[in-house]
């Protein structure tokens, strides 16, 4: 993780520990880095507020999410973009953001979680720092993104 | 058997505590995306019990607790939201929640939180 990115580092932390007991055994970070922009992909995104606000967002690469949200919702869905498949990710994403909530709260921060979101297209995000996490199966990729909003 | 109302904006959760509870032997009445639809299906549904999620859109889940509450004084509601909101917890166990829950659900805690709220622990 790039240095003095701590938030970032324990939203992926928390990220991968809620995803992987619904992906396949070979789940490995595939890259991180910093990227210009927010994926367009289709995906959930969620606003956490703290001391800064952070947009974290889970989008698709090549069937990844779509193996996440199936397995968690319990149900085979059609394809990523179907509403439901989204909803199960916006979910999942909720589930993220509660454990680096509680974990920030620990610490004595106080976090606030908006609702999280969906879409075929991620929403437009003037953000600083955007983290990128690609995490990759035996047959699948999807990807992370973190970044503390430009407010 | 008590019926119980499901109020959280997620189909997934829906689903998920839906499918924890009726495996449980419980049974739900009735289910609702937002605060408004909670309120107006609790006064027509009159559930024992309202499973209420607290961050949703139009209506959330403190606002909609507060009119249950104002509505029915004898109103059974547990509070659902994600890990680390404390805040929020406090605020709705001070405007009349009976208990709360966070997700990921813990299915034995949800069971016997459930049954506790029911006097049925």
């Amino acid at each position: 993780m790039p240095g003095g990115m701590e938030d970032y580092s324990i939203i992926a932390d928390k990220a991968i520990m809620m995803l992987s007991p619904y992906m396949d055994e070979k789940l490995t970070i595939e890259n991180i880095g910093i990227v210009e922009d927010f994926s367009p992909n289709p995906g959930a995104w969620q606003i956490i507020e703290s001391d800064s606000t952070i947009v974290c967002s889970l989008y698709e690469e090549s069937g990844g999410l779509l193996e996440a949200v199936s397995n968690f919702a319990g149900e085979r869905f059609e394809g990523i973009s179907e509403r439901d498949a989204l909803d199960a990710a916006a979910e999942l994403l909720n589930y993220i953001s509660g454990a680096y909530a509680k974990e920030m709260s620990e610490r004595g921060t106080a976090c606030e979680l908006q609702p999280p979101d969906y879409g075929n297209k991620l929403k437009k995000f003037s953000a600083v720092k955007i983290c990128r996490v690609r995490l990759k199966t035996g047959k699948s990729k999807m990807g992370i993104s973190i970044g503390v909003l430009d407010i | 058997m008590s019926g119980i109302l499901i109020v959280d904006d997620s189909k997934t959760s829906r689903k998920l505590l839906r499918e924890l509870l009726e495996d449980n032997g419980f049974t739900i009445i009735g289910e609702a995306e937002n605060g408004e639809e909670g309120y107006q299906m609790y006064k027509s549904l009159k559930p024992d019990l309202v499973t209420m999620d607290i961050t949703m859109p139009r209506m959330d889940g403190i606002e909609c607790l507060s009119l249950i509450r104002h509505a029915d004084e004898n109103a059974k509601v547990i509070m659902i939201t994600a890990a680390g909101q404390r805040e929020k917890m406090v605020e709705a166990l001070k405007r009349g929640a009976e208990d709360f829950l966070t997700k990921p659900f813990d299915a034995n805690r949800v069971i016997e939180t459930v049954k506790e709220v029911l006097d049925m622990g």
